[in-house]
């Protein structure tokens, strides 16, 4: 008695709210289409074997084969030691960019002509950094001019991840600096006020109040730009000739990630089955980095900056 | 000593930072030696970012032999090519490419932004059977970025026979969790009191969402918009899983294709001032947009990151 009444309350409630279900309903088929359905579709396929014949259950499989795989493993250690490397050149560049953006005269017209880069495509970008960094190209002259010979920036296995993070970090600092510089917006001026009166210094208002005050946005930053890096695909693709082998190989062994490699197999070679467990394996890798970010930090407090 | 000092300014009551503002505003900033390296440091940076796009807008105009004469020595042109354009205009396919990205990225830009306000505004405020399940799915597709799921997509729209069609570019864009959680928010912030007026005098849910929500959310809608359509227009990995035929690629693809020498009959790469007069033709819609609309995309950026 109790359940069907129950029920009928339910039924009552859901007839009374119909038009919410139906606005939600757009957004809900496009999600289940294309995020929850692919990502389904992965799990299925990364546990099977797929050819013209038709799907077969192999179970792991595709991931013993990844542990093995040394193209694999250089395609990760690559994709680390990019986003290391972004880490280590990356991180302080914006929140130092955001602090002097906070006190130079100018500072709204800057701040847009820092962001401009972010606004173009990996596409455009590319177009122009492959000429900049060509044998002849506006770098290497530049060098020339002061007596410092050009380098072959594209096709040296050694320069092309310093390549890849400088440009990186010149397409998103303007980007990373303007959330930054919102955040130090935020601070309540009168706290340096009491400060300068208890007589510290610049640097000291700065170590101890500007910082720990922008500490969330740090970590919001910090983990959006380690995402952004770990699964960074445009910029490789188009950086090494599109996929139409215009790098020698060793540069192209140097510059692989996991996505561009998740590609090649996917797509240029049609192993879907393999392909999907590469990208599965990325996604478990992001989300696990993403939650001890979280956790350590304690992201949870920074919300409500 | 500053922590003090921090404290002793929470503790004092009505001590809010308009009625101090007079004194850090107000005062005049006198021009030290720091602040002159500082306007110096920031002034070579904004130079580093945007010579690279002037540079390649003056080799758009310059003609080959020029090119090769002057590289990283003259900026200025000595005779003007705007013929250049033209000719990567004709030879890329650009007006094709061009229609096919307008088409794509405003139906995109529209459906996304429409199916997301309806979303947002079904779930703002109220409680009902399933809301809070609704909100976590929205939430958990942050968690999933079309990379990951990029090979995934690939086989779904194959399955729906959606490759080499606009479907197959403009279904996976249509919604956002993101900007369903923004515009939430932005909702909940509308005075109840207007919806329940309108209520009273008659207006039905739909209503109430066309005529009182919408038209008070423009700036919210416009920054979400712009934001939507920037994404669009530069999506690349989505037009280069899906699109096979030349004919159907969006202008970032056949950039991309062009500038590979893939469009040329010879398979020859373009020439250099050719290739640029392409990537500034590329790039000229969304410089158009962010310098009218500025304020929006600054607004934008900063409610977009921080509230996530």
């Amino acid at each position: 008695m109790v359940l069907s009444q129950r029920l009928q309350t339910l039924g009552a409630e859901i007839y009374k709210q119909r038009m919410r279900y139906l606005f939600l309903l757009p957004a809900l088929t496009v999600f289940t289409l294309f995020k929850f359905y692919p990502m389904y579709r992965a799990i299925v396929f990364s546990v099977s074997k797929y050819s013209f014949a038709g799907i077969k259950f192999v179970g792991l499989t595709h991931y013993q084969r990844l542990l093995t795989d040394p193209d694999f493993g250089r395609a990760l250690l690559n994709t680390f030691e990019l986003a290391l490397l972004s880490i280590v050149m990356g991180f302080w560049t914006p929140i130092l960019l955001a602090l002097l953006l906070h006190e130079v005269a100018f500072k709204n017209a800057f701040r847009t002509v820092y962001y401009i880069p972010h606004l173009f495509s990996w596409v455009v970008i590319g177009g122009i950094w492959l000429w900049l960094l060509s044998p002849n190209g506006l770098i290497n002259s530049a060098l020339g001019l002061v007596g410092i010979k050009g380098v072959y920036w594209l096709t040296s296995a050694f320069w092309i991840k310093p390549v890849l993070v400088v440009m990186g970090i010149w397409h998103g600092v303007g980007y990373s600096a303007l959330l930054y510089l919102a955040s130090l917006q935020s601070i309540d001026p009168q706290i340096y006020e009491a400060a300068k009166i208890d007589g510290a210094t610049k640097l000291q208002q700065a170590m101890r109040i500007t910082l720990p005050l922008i500490t969330p946005t740090v970590v919001v930053v910090f983990i959006l730009n380690m995402i952004k890096n770990l699964q960074s695909f445009d910029q490789i693709y188009i950086m090494s000739g599109g996929g139409s082998g215009g790098l020698g190989g060793e540069v192209k062994r140097a510059s692989d990630v996991v996505m561009t490699y998740a590609y090649d197999k996917g797509i240029g070679l049609g192993r879907l089955d393999y392909a999907s467990a590469i990208s599965l394996v990325l996604f478990v890798i992001i989300l696990i980095l993403t939650l001890a970010n979280m956790k350590m930090t304690k992201y949870d407090e920074g919300r409500r900056f | 000593m500053v922590v003090r000092a921090v404290r002793r300014i929470m503790r004092i009551p009505g001590m809010r930072s308009e009625n101090l503002a007079y004194i850090s505003g107000g005062a005049r900033k006198q021009l030290t030696p720091g602040r002159v390296a500082v306007f110096l440091i920031i002034t070579i940076g904004a130079i580093a970012m945007v010579v690279p796009f002037l540079w390649a807008f003056t080799i758009s105009l310059k003609s080959m032999s020029e090119v090769y004469r002057s590289v990283g020595r003259q900026f200025i042109p000595d005779s003007w090519h705007w013929e250049n354009y033209l000719l990567a205009w004709r030879s890329a396919h650009l007006l094709r490419a061009f229609m096919n990205s307008l088409f794509v990225t405003t139906v995109s830009t529209a459906g996304e932004v429409l199916i997301c306000a309806l979303a947002a505004y079904a779930l703002a405020r109220t409680h009902f059977p399933g809301s809070r399940f609704f909100m976590v799915a929205f939430l958990s597709t942050l968690m999933i970025s079309f990379q990951v799921i990029a090979i995934p997509t690939y086989i779904v729209l194959r399955d729906l026979r959606l490759l080499d069609t606009y479907g197959g570019l403009i279904f996976p864009g249509l919604a956002n969790g993101f900007f369903i959680f923004l515009l939430k928010n932005y909702f909940e912030e509308i005075p109840h009191e207007l919806e329940e007026a309108a209520t009273m005098d008659g207006s039905s849910f739909v209503g109430t969402f066309f005529r009182i929500i919408m038209p008070l959310s423009a700036p919210a809608l416009a920054t979400i918009v712009i934001f939507s359509f920037v994404g669009h227009w530069n999506a690349f990995m989505l037009p280069l899983l899906v699109i096979n035929d030349p004919k159907r690629a969006t202008l970032q693809y056949a950039l991309q294709l062009y500038m590979m020498g893939g469009t040329s009959d010879t398979g020859n790469l373009p020439p250099l001032n050719e290739q640029m007069a392409a990537v500034i033709i590329t790039m000229a819609p969304i410089l158009i947009l962010f310098f009218t609309l500025q304020r929006y995309f600054m607004k934008g950026l900063t409610l977009g990151a921080l509230k996530q």
